[in-house]
């Protein structure tokens, strides 16, 4: 090291001092780590309904565990039944504005002896987000129905899927998840497989390092209360792309605001038709009479992946809602199509109940003027889901003992 | 920092220790938050994640 040039000033204030210094940053970390425990201990978003667009991955505003965690604290007393809402976009409720989103009918079918909390993600997996909070208040929250969207055959990892990953990590991290043998093994595939050692390790000292010194929590918080720092399409000019996220209302668009013509236009058409098409079609194959049969390896993944998705004193606690595609092109599937379709429900559903769950589909009956594109509700599908839901939720929970009331 | 030294330089020589050390401790503790907040940033993915429906 060489010395400072005569006549320079020195390096640092003879008045600093380094121990004194390392001290400081040791309780600046515990204080900031006590700090996010607290704040996120019970919810900073009040009123809230759902993780609209702007505080969601899709802004760079990544809810952690315990923020969600302080939500249901927030809107679930412990004598209450926790209905938790999982799943994709569809049960987050694209297409339905702020007030017309499907979980609040549901909350209306239920009434005050349930408290439904949408934590729902667009391109979520059943597994994700909501599931991992499901399972990480299952002892807080005795009275706990999960429920959640998937489509038949979809995919189904059990540790979820990524933009939404972290939270499944932070959990186990965090040790508040279940050893649950089938899950475990799929993740050591999945690590010896999927992931390379840097990756493992990334993903491990992140978690760890964030479990004690809660970075996540604090700065989610500062984000949603005071000030966001996060360059993000969603308000991607000074000064919006500061303001606090907990000042950006929710402004999902409103699918009945556009003519059903304008929703289902013929180039958007072709395109969908084809995805409908393909829906089933490689689960299946046809023998000579031309009926349907699922490929044995089909099912023998699927069955593993439904047996693996959640722990088995979760599996009576959830019901899974399998997603029907728009009327409008299931009435241009041919009649073996839409047999094959049919058929795919009927297998998945039978699926998931040999194994425990609740499971149900939806849709096949609603109008094609309920959706708003090919698998998203309108506000008026919407209520029809919440009352099909709401009807199953009041089963399940009956089934389950939860009509009467905790001590 | 030349102008704060100059001024707790004129300060008796207790003071000057215990100012050395409470401001070594707030810097410390300016120093976490922004550690925090590093931890925070590059734990975010460079581009924000694009919904696609299928």
């Amino acid at each position: 090291m060489s010395d400072p040039l005569p006549g320079s000033p020195p390096l640092r204030s003879p008045f600093f001092r380094p121990l004194t210094f390392a001290v400081g940053i040791a309780l600046g970390l515990a204080v900031c780590s006590l700090v996010a425990r607290r704040v996120s201990h019970e919810s900073y978003h009040p009123g809230f309904t759902r993780f609209h667009l702007r505080i969601s991955p899709e802004a760079q505003y990544y809810p952690t565990l315990d923020e969600m965690r302080g939500i249901v604290r927030s809107m679930c007393r412990t004598d209450q039944t926790l209905v938790i809402v999982g799943g994709n976009s569809i049960f987050n409720g694209v297409g339905q504005p702020d007030g017309k989103v499907w979980t609040g009918a549901l909350q209306s079918n239920l009434g005050d002896n349930f408290v439904v909390v949408n934590l729902a993600f667009r391109g979520a997996l059943c597994t994700d987000g909501g599931a991992v909070v499901a399972e990480a208040l299952r002892t807080e929250y005795p009275h706990l129905i999960y429920v959640a969207n998937t489509s038949p055959f979809g995919s189904l990892a059990p540790f979820g899927t990524e933009p939404y990953r972290y939270v499944f990590w932070e959990a186990r991290s965090r040790g508040v998840l279940e050893d649950f043998k089938p899950r475990d093994e799929a993740l050591a595939t999945f690590a010896r497989t999927q992931q390379t050692m840097g990756e493992r390790f990334d993903i491990w000292s992140r978690a760890t390092l964030d479990r004690f010194l809660r970075f996540r929590d604090i700065w989610n918080y500062i984000g949603f209360n005071y000030f966001f720092t996060i360059p993000n399409p969603t308000t991607p000019h000074i000064p919006e792309a500061t303001w606090a996220r907990g000042r950006l209302p929710d402004i999902e668009a409103d699918f009945d605001a556009f003519p059903f013509e304008n929703r289902f236009r013929p180039e958007i058409r072709t395109a969908e038709l084809k995805i409908v098409r393909g829906f089933s079609w490689s689960f299946y194959d046809a023998d000579a009479n031309g009926d349907w049969h699922v490929k044995a390896k089909a099912l023998a993944d699927y069955d593993g992946a439904v047996e693996a998705a959640f722990p088995d004193d979760l599996k009576p606690r959830t019901l899974i809602m399998l997603s029907r595609n728009c009327r409008l092109y299931l009435d241009q599937l041919t009649p073996s199509e839409l047999a094959r379709d049919d058929n795919a429900y009927r297998d998945c559903e039978a699926l998931w109940q040999k194994h425990g769950y609740s499971c149900a589909e939806y849709g096949r009956d609603y109008s094609a003027t309920d959706f708003g594109d090919r698998t998203h509700l309108t506000a008026e599908g919407g209520v029809k889901l919440a009352a099909d839901v709401a009807n199953r939720v009041q089963t399940l929970a009956a089934k389950l003992g939860y009509t009467t009331p905790q001590p | 920092m030349k102008l704060l030294d100059d001024y707790l330089s004129r300060l008796p020589a207790r003071t000057q220790k215990a100012a050395g050390h409470v401001g070594s401790l707030v810097l410390g503790f300016i120093m976490a938050f922004l550690l925090t907040y590093v931890l925070y940033r590059i734990g975010l993915p460079s581009k924000p994640f694009i919904y696609v429906a299928f």
